[in-house]
């Protein structure tokens, strides 16, 4: 029974990192440098789940956090900014913020719904605990 | 053997088979709501209808038969040696065209279940507690 507790409570982190992710994508929309300082776009990061708690149990876990190098940056013309290439082009990251707006919805929905499962799994060890009180 | 026969007699079993078999299936849906956003997971199932027959079945054979009560096993549910119940959840079937990233979980639907499995298991906890509290009634030898 407090099992269903675990398996819920790694819905509830899996959901978080992957919401972190999403606002960290929102967050960095107009980024046009590196974490180590270089020019370059800030490339949208995905969090990928995989059922099973990682140890052999079940559950849900973040497998790992990839950048998405699919996707195209934005390129925008602009040789007044200081991270403009050559020919005055500046790329921005490859975030668009509808896609990520719908994401972070769903994250907090399956977030809510971890949550329903551990207060029904909760009322369940409540009157299980009563049949002898 | 008394006691046994009072704690292995009328519903009890039926009530600790059902406790135990809501508890397991609390545990897979729990896990198919962990996993609704998970690309490519396919929801499990454990089979309550099927699970209610056995349990009739089982109970219609004690009363012919007597002695203790026995459960036929499936492929989803069975009893082991000790009499504890164990279950291994099926893999849900695909009903409608799968989603775009392979799943078959509808959250609609594994929330009702779970509602529905917390409400069975509160009944067969409250109907347990009643008749823990007959025994201690007639253990005590007055009415309350």
């Amino acid at each position: 029974m407090f099992g269903a507790l675990d398996i819920s409570t790694s819905g509830l982190v899996a959901q978080r990192i992957n919401l972190d992710t999403i606002v960290g994508n929102i967050a960095n929309m107009q980024t046009t440098q590196r974490v180590d300082g270089q020019t370059g776009p800030y490339l949208r990061r995905v969090a990928l789940l995989t059922s099973g708690d990682g140890r052999g149990g079940d559950g849900v876990h973040v497998q790992s956090v990839v950048e998405d190098t699919q996707s195209k940056t934005r390129a925008i013309k602009d040789p007044s900014h200081p991270d403009a290439d050559a020919n005055g082009i500046v790329y921005y990251p490859n975030i668009d913020p509808s896609t990520e707006m719908v994401n972070a919805m769903v994250a907090v929905r399956a977030y809510e719904a971890n949550l329903t499962a551990i207060e029904s799994t909760k009322s369940i060890v409540a009157s299980t605990l009563r049949i002898l009180a | 053997m008394l006691m046994s026969d009072i704690t292995n007699g009328g519903a009890t079993p039926l009530l600790e088979k059902t406790l135990a078999f809501t508890a397991a299936r609390q545990k897979m849906l729990a896990t198919n709501i962990a996993n609704i956003t998970t690309p490519g997971y396919r929801a499990k199932q454990l089979d309550a209808e099927a699970f209610q027959k056995a349990l009739r079945d089982a109970s219609q054979k004690r009363r012919v038969t007597g002695g203790s009560l026995e459960l036929s096993g499936s492929k989803e549910f069975r009893t082991d040696s000790v009499g504890l119940l164990n279950v291994t959840p099926s893999e849900e079937p695909a009903e409608n065209l799968l989603f775009q990233d392979g799943t078959n979980a509808r959250i609609e639907r594994q929330m009702a279940l779970l509602a529905e499995n917390a409400m069975v298991n509160q009944a067969a906890a409250e109907l347990l507690k009643g008749a823990f509290h007959g025994i201690e009634k007639a253990i005590r030898g007055r009415a309350v």
